[in-house]
C-alpha cells in the first residue's frame, strides 16, 4: 500500500500521527500531512526514516529531540 | 422463489483469479437476493473492468467514488474538502446520486478505475474501498456485495477486513484452483471462511472432479454455475444476463449467503 502512516519518534516511543497520508509538504520547520479523506495536519519535526517498500511509513523526529 | 423473511444486514466480497467470472457471479447472485425482496448494493471495487454496469442493465456507471476526494489526477489540489466520507458511518441513502446508480433493488457504486498510461498505482483506490467498507452501514434487507479486484491483493491491503463472507469464483482451471487455495489460507488468517461458487462448468463430471480438488484443498462449494450460452451472449454483448440456466443456479448460492450466520 502506497499510502503511508506518519509516526512521531519521540525517543522512548512512537506516536502515529496520521494513516493513509497521501501527500506531505514541507513549511517551515514541519511538514503538513493529508490523508486520502482531507484530513489535514501540521506537524513540527524532521524526517528521519522514509518507508516505501515495507510497511509504508515516515518517521518524523521533534527537532528538540535531535 | 418467495421473499426472504428478515434478512440481516451483510456484507459478501466475491473474489478469485482474473476472468474466472467474478462480475457474472455478483450480478447473478444480485438478481437472485433481490428477487428475495433483499436490497443489494454493489461495490465495483475492480479497479480494470469497467462493464459490470452493462451486466446489471444500467445505461451509464456512476461516477467514482474516487471523484469525492477529487480523483487521483485532481487529488494534489482538492484535497482538504469535506465529503461524505469523512462521515463515521455511510448510509446507502447517504450516497449522493450521481455516485450510486440503481435498478429494481440493485444499486451501484463504484471506487474508480484506471484510465491513463502511468497513471500511478492503483492505492488510494485500495484505501478508499477498505474505509468505505468499514464507514458502510447497512440496513435489515439491505446487502452489500463487492465485486474485488483479481488475485488476492486486496487481502494484502486488508480490504476484506469489514467483509462477513468471502466467496470465491472458481473457474475450471489448474490455475483457478491455485488462487482458490491461496485465497482461503489468506481469509482464514483474516478470520474469515472462503466458500467456493464454480462457475463456466462444463458437465457435471468437470463439477465433480472440481469439488474434489477444493474438497482436498478443505473448500466448501456453494453452487455451480453451467457454461450458459446467454451468459457468454451477454459478454460478448454488454448487456444484462437473461433469465436461463445460469441465471436459475444462481437461486442455490443465494440460499447458502442468505442463510450463512
Amino acid at each position: 500500500m502506497c499510502l503511508s502512516t506518519v509516526y512521531m519518534d519521540s525517543g522512548d516511543k512512537q506516536e502515529e500521527i496520521m494513516k493513509d497520508v497521501a501527500r506531505i509538504e514541507a513549511e517551515g520547520r514541519g511538514f503538513w500531512l493529508m490523508n486520502l479523506f482531507g484530513e489535514r495536519r501540521f506537524i513540527e519535526g524532521a524526517i528521519q526514516i522514509v518507508s516505501l517498500m515495507d510497511g509504508h511509513f515516515v518517521t518524523l523526529k521533534n527537532q528538540e529531540n535531535t | 422463489m418467495g421473499l426472504q423473511a428478515e434478512c440481516e444486514p451483510m456484507k459478501v466480497s466475491v473474489c478469485g483469479k482474473g476472468g474466472s467470472g467474478k462480475s457474472t457471479v455478483v450480478a447473478l447472485l444480485a438478481n437472485a437476493i433481490r428477487d428475495r425482496g433483499v436490497s443489494v448494493l454493489i461495490i465495483d471495487s475492480d479497479e480494470s473492468n469497467s462493464g459490470l454496469f452493462r451486466m446489471l442493465g444500467l445505461e451509464s456507471p456512476p461516477v467514482p467514488l474516487m471523484e469525492l476526494v477529487g480523483g487521483k489526477a485532481a487529488l494534489r489540489r482538492k484535497m482538504g474538502e469535506p465529503n461524505v466520507l469523512e462521515q463515521d458511518e455511510i448510509t446507502v441513502e447517504a450516497i449522493p446520486s450521481p455516485y450510486i446508480h440503481g435498478r429494481d433493488g440493485v444499486k451501484l457504486v463504484s471506487i474508480g478505475k484506471v484510465l491513463q498510461s502511468f497513471e500511478g498505482c492503483a492505492c488510494p483506490m485500495g484505501v478508499l474501498t477498505r474505509e468505505f467498507l468499514k464507514k458502510l452501514r447497512l440496513m435489515k434487507d439491505e446487502i452489500a456485495i463487492v465485486d474485488m479486484e483479481a488475485g488476492v491483493e486486496h487481502f494484502g491491503r486488508g480490504i476484506d477486513e469489514a467483509i462477513d463472507q468471502v466467496i470465491l469464483v472458481v473457474e475450471p482451471s489448474f490455475e483457478s484452483l491455485t488462487v482458490a487455495e491461496k485465497v482461503q489460507s489468506l481469509a482464514t488468517g483474516m478470520d474469515k471462511k472462503a466458500r467456493a461458487v464454480l462457475n463456466k462448468v462444463p458437465s457435471d463430471v468437470v463439477a465433480h472432479k472440481l469439488e474434489r480438488e477444493l474438497s482436498n484443498k478443505n473448500i466448501e462449494v456453494i453452487g455451480s454455475i453451467p457454461n450458459d450460452p446467454l451468459v457468454f451472449d451477454s459478454c460478448l454483448e454488454g448487456r444484462a444476463i437473461d433469465r436461463g440456466e445460469a441465471f436459475n443456479s444462481a437461486e442455490k448460492i443465494c440460499d447458502a449467503v442468505l442463510s450463512e450466520e
